[in-house]
């Protein structure tokens, strides 16, 4: 009857909360914090020399390949899309394609392949290119012939072609509306949107981390009465947002895209999670 | 440990906040290590330290995410050591703020919402943890380590078919090591009573 009792007594002590089992579950460790970035938001774009060292017509084709790709920088610039970076032999070969990753997202090429120096203006063509510095492939191509002027010590390109070739390849990479993450495993990212919506292969992107910030009211009151801790916020006209941006933590590149979906590599950051969004430079 | 010796520079919030990480990892690992010498503790050598660490980050750094999970986590800790209801519930309490203004501090939510679901455990408000709880698994956030502490809450209510459930989803869906041997014990215990 006594050993009845005590085992009743415990059974209501469990019950109540007021003992323990003799053991309690482990708690987890913290899961390690993504590092934020310092990310370029706008896409990073340098032009390289066009490639041509030859003595025969007196300098003066090396002189129009190292003018061409500064006059096309100078135009990209001015269309206010990218961010844009000397490279090749502008800068004494700084920045050039073998190691454009660690400063670019993409770079501007070309190759010389006609030319009429004996006309005035004289005439030059080349093929010009645009590849991704994460993996060289060549996004977009084309061909353009410029009048130029030659002088002595004087190479004037003709702007305004130059100015049509820039705002050309600006076209290239369309600035899109943000996606999401379906689905993370190691490096490879898959994102909500596809070629329907634009994306295109060796577009770069950057990830902000919302995908573990649920903007969930409710579970903010939860956390509110528990915690007595309030969100952060800021008035912006009639609502309260946060005064806080979710960081940046990862940087991607587009590596093949389907109608609906695209496959991203991340090239920098520590890891990307389902929900998180994805901003295309 | 985390004041810097004489002579050398201050130590950066990097600096104090892996120290600190690495003194917390440690106090997670020995948490139920048997008093030494016969005097039982509750700020043992890894939590003291761990508080110290992220206590200097915080004046360092207010709004810091990792010091205000960091130092709520080590609160949450202490509590469960400390025999004293007083000085349990004010650990408990000032645990609560920290992992609520890191919650807020919008870096990740769902540690801090886990560490909370904890901190309600440790203070026996088991409906509060199964809110909780019940977010974390909407979330599929470390559900095997979730289904473990709904299988706890739900042995201390003699509930035992439904903790051997529980216990039987962190078995098939994974977590770490130790939380997979401690299901594994229970559910024994609990299939052997039946």
């Amino acid at each position: 009857m006594r050993g009845r009792s005590i085992a009743i007594a415990a059974r209501v002590a469990l019950a109540t909360g007021c003992a323990r089992l003799p053991e309690t579950p482990p708690v987890a460790h913290p899961t390690p914090v993504r590092t934020p970035l310092v990310v370029y938001e706008r896409y990073r774009l340098a032009a390289m020399d066009f490639g041509w060292v030859g003595t025969e017509d007196g300098g003066v084709l090396t002189q129009i390949a190292a003018a061409l790709p500064a006059a096309l920088l100078t135009q990209l610039g001015a269309t206010g899309r990218f961010s844009v970076y000397d490279g090749g032999s502008i800068r004494q070969r700084a920045l050039v394609e073998r190691n454009a990753n660690e400063r670019l997202d993409g770079y501007v090429s070309g190759t010389i392949t006609s030319w009429d120096l004996g006309r005035t203006p004289a005439r030059v063509c080349a093929d010009v290119r645009l590849a991704s510095a994460y993996n060289h492939e060549v996004l977009q191509g084309m061909q353009a012939c410029f009048d130029v002027q030659v002088r002595e010590r004087h190479v004037d390109v003709e702007r305004p072609r130059v100015e049509a070739l820039a705002q050309e390849l600006a076209r290239g990479i369309p600035q899109l509306d943000n996606a999401r993450v379906l689905a993370a495993e190691g490096s490879l990212v898959m994102l909500d949107r596809g070629a329907n919506a634009g994306v295109l292969r060796g577009m770069a992107a950057y990830i902000r981390a919302t995908g573990e910030l649920a903007s969930d009211r409710e579970l903010g009151e939860l956390v509110t009465s528990f915690t007595n801790a309030r969100p952060r916020v800021r008035q912006a006209g009639d609502q309260a947002v946060s005064s806080q941006l979710p960081a940046i933590v990862a940087e991607l590149v587009i590596v093949s895209v389907d109608d609906f979906t695209a496959t991203a590599e991340r090239v920098r950051g520590d890891y990307v999670l389902r929900g998180d969004a994805v901003v295309f430079k | 440990m985390c004041l810097p010796a004489q002579g050398e520079d201050p130590l950066t919030v990097p600096t104090l906040l892996r120290s600190g990480g690495d003194q917390q990892d440690r106090a997670l690992d020995r948490r139920f290590d048997p008093p030494t010498g016969g005097v039982y503790l509750t700020w043992t050598v890894p939590l003291r330290d761990a508080r110290d660490c992220y206590q200097r980050a915080l004046d360092l750094s207010p709004d810091n995410y990792v010091a205000l999970l960091g130092m709520g986590v080590t609160l949450v800790l202490a509590a469960e050591r400390e025999q004293d209801t007083v000085l349990r519930r004010a650990y408990l309490h000032s645990a609560r703020r920290h992992l609520g203004e890191a919650f807020f501090a919008r870096q990740g939510q769902y540690d801090p919402l886990y560490y909370m679901a904890v901190a309600a455990v440790v203070a026996d408000d088991h409906a509060q943890a199964r809110r909780f709880l019940d977010r974390l698994l909407r979330a599929r956030y470390r559900p095997g380590e979730v289904h473990a502490l709904l299988g706890y809450l739900d042995e201390l209510g003699l509930q035992r078919r439904s903790a051997l459930q529980h216990y039987g989803q962190t078995l098939a869906l994974g977590a770490s090591t130790q939380t997979l041997q401690f299901v594994a014990r229970r559910a024994s215990r609990i299939g052997g009573r039946r």
